[in-house]
């Protein structure tokens, strides 16, 4: 279990994390999910030791933060946001540096090594540089290098960021592999939809505080009676949106690429007063569609902005 | 054992980057050949001086094969800042090894790679070029280790010193030159007068002055100590400035 208790970090003037208090228990996929800037990898940071916090503490079951410092560092794997390998070493040559830093050193290490580049599909590619590699593989070999010497706490920083819906896809299987293994993973995104894919648990972190945890079925219960409206317009017009944000009940509204996206907090129980807004600044319109509460809509609910604002 | 591992990956590391083994090995020689061809006639007519009765190849076979070894402080710089570069500083930072085995194992590795280099552009430039350096080829390969060391205790220490790649490529790229310059690696210091006196602070003027004496028909070794101390003494209080930095950043 790594328990986190009233931890602050700032740097400068800016408090990238602000009293923040979370339990993650063992075996847990848990999903830290944020927007760009929310302070998630600066508590990352200070959750793998990186970072020093300035007040509140970290510790992990069975473990002293200080006195068994390097005990810690053995059972922890860092998959960072930025690929961090060597562009010169093949993968192979990448993974077997890394986790022989961990003492593995022969048939172990050759075993270890094989194992995470199976694991993370780098099996047949991994004799040429690192540098010649897709983004998606080199997202790939990032992993391998972080999970190699088998640790029993990974922590996964924004590792699908910028790669290829193919590559995604196969990064998301094989962190719940991961987690089927009996791993606690701790995983950072600003993709709701991957964290309500494969997370057990979730915070929302915004401006360095957490506004909410819990499972997903615990976050939507918060915002049950929201309601996400879609209007899909017919061609290019100007939309003004200040009118929506008065009807009673609408958190949030949003005109991007022809879709009019509405956040209401009272269902569908303003459905009229949105329509007559419409007719009024004669919105001609091409579809309409309604989303139940999502992640994003909890987002929205409580901070008032998107998760890509 | 932590500390050969992280040194060994340097190692590799180094002997991977071609271009940087292209401009430390045969950048060298052939610079050496073309001031060998072109500074030969004056070497000829030489009358007095450190240079009178040696070839200019001989001459810039010292001195500019000393000026590369030292010029060795910027791969010492990379090799601490390439760290930083990949972003594996992270992942090595969070190994289980401390500051101290990693920095030694980093500084080793640039220790040996260096050694290698310095071995290897001596054995093409008297293979190649014919160079001559006499019989003391011991002592010609101990002052090679002794700058080769000071090289790495410089950039290395730079590196940790200023933790910022630009400022240490700064420093480096300005006291490199000075210290060849002073050192009598472009053209020959005069015997007297204000430049003779300011070159006695370059480790170079020492290193190059017992290195033509090694290489001459009788050596006298008598810069050999002097040249050693310098190199040795300063490393020494390199190294302990990092040892002092890392301590305190712990």
């Amino acid at each position: 279990m790594i328990q986190i208790q009233n931890v602050t970090r700032s740097f400068g003037s800016t408090l990238a994390v602000n009293n923040v208090s979370l339990v993650i228990k063992k075996g847990d996929l848990f999903g830290l999910l944020g927007p760009n800037g929310a302070g998630k990898s600066t508590l990352i940071n200070v959750i793998i030791g990186l970072l020093k916090a300035d007040s509140g503490e970290v510790s992990f079951s069975g473990f002293d933060g200080i006195v068994d410092r390097r005990e810690i560092k053995k059972i922890l794997g860092l998959v960072p946001q930025d690929y961090a390998f060597y562009l010169n070493y093949s993968a192979e040559e990448n993974v077997r540096f890394f986790a022989g830093l961990y003492g593995l050193r022969g048939k172990a290490l050759t075993k270890a090594v094989g194992k995470a580049l199976d694991f993370t599909g780098l099996g047949r590619d991994n004799k040429k540089p690192a540098r010649t590699y897709s983004g998606g593989m080199k997202r790939r070999l990032n992993i391998a290098c972080g999970i190699a010497h088998d640790p029993e706490i990974i922590v996964l920083d924004e590792p699908t960021v910028g790669i290829d819906p193919q590559s995604r896809n196969h990064i998301l299987r094989s962190v719940e592999n991961l987690k089927h293994q009996g791993r606690t993973i701790i995983y950072t995104t600003h993709y709701m939809e991957e964290a309500e894919n494969i997370c057990s648990e979730i915070a929302i972190m915004d401006k360095g505080k957490i506004i909410a945890q819990g499972t997903q079925e615990q976050l939507k219960q918060m915002i049950q009676d929201s309601f996400r409206i879609i209007f899909y317009l017919k061609r290019p017009q100007a939309v003004d949106l200040e009118p929506f944000l008065k009807i009673p009940g609408v958190k949030y509204a949003e005109y991007r690429e022809l879709v009019l996206t509405i956040t209401s907090e009272v269902g569908i129980s303003n459905l009229n007063h949105l329509t007559e807004e419409i007719n009024r600044q004669q919105i001609i319109l091409a579809n309409i569609k309604s989303d139940s509460p999502s992640l994003e809509t909890v987002f929205l609910t409580l901070t008032g902005r998107s998760l890509r604002d | 054992m932590k500390i050969l591992f992280v040194a060994q990956n340097q190692i590799r590391l180094i002997s991977k980057n071609t271009v940087i083994l292209a401009l430390f090995t045969l950048a060298p020689v052939f610079l050496i050949f073309l001031f060998g061809q072109a500074f030969e006639e004056i070497f000829a007519s030489a009358e007095g001086g450190t240079g009178a009765g040696i070839r200019a190849l001989d001459y810039f076979g010292i001195t500019l094969l000393n000026l590369v070894v030292i010029q060795g402080t910027s791969l010492a710089a990379w090799a601490f800042f390439k760290e930083k570069r990949f972003n594996t500083e992270i992942r090595l930072f969070l190994a289980p090894l401390s500051r101290w085995e990693l920095l030694s194992g980093i500084f080793l590795g640039t220790l040996i790679s260096l050694l290698s280099i310095s071995f290897l552009i001596l054995l093409l430039l008297r293979l190649v070029l014919s160079v001559e350096y006499g019989s003391s080829y011991g002592v010609i390969l101990l002052l090679l280790a002794g700058e080769t060391l000071l090289a790495s205790s410089l950039g290395f220490s730079l590196g940790v010193l200023f933790g910022q790649e630009k400022a240490a490529n700064a420093v480096t790229s300005t006291l490199v030159p000075l210290l060849a310059l002073l050192g009598g690696s472009y053209f020959i210091i005069p015997e007297k007068g204000f430049f003779n006196t300011l070159s006695y602070v370059s480790p170079l003027r020492w290193i190059n002055l017992a290195m033509l004496d090694a290489a001459s028909k009788t050596p006298s070794h008598e810069y050999l100590a002097k040249a050693l101390l310098f190199c040795f003494i300063l490393s020494f209080l390199l190294l302990l400035s990092v040892g002092l930095k890392t301590r305190r950043q712990k």
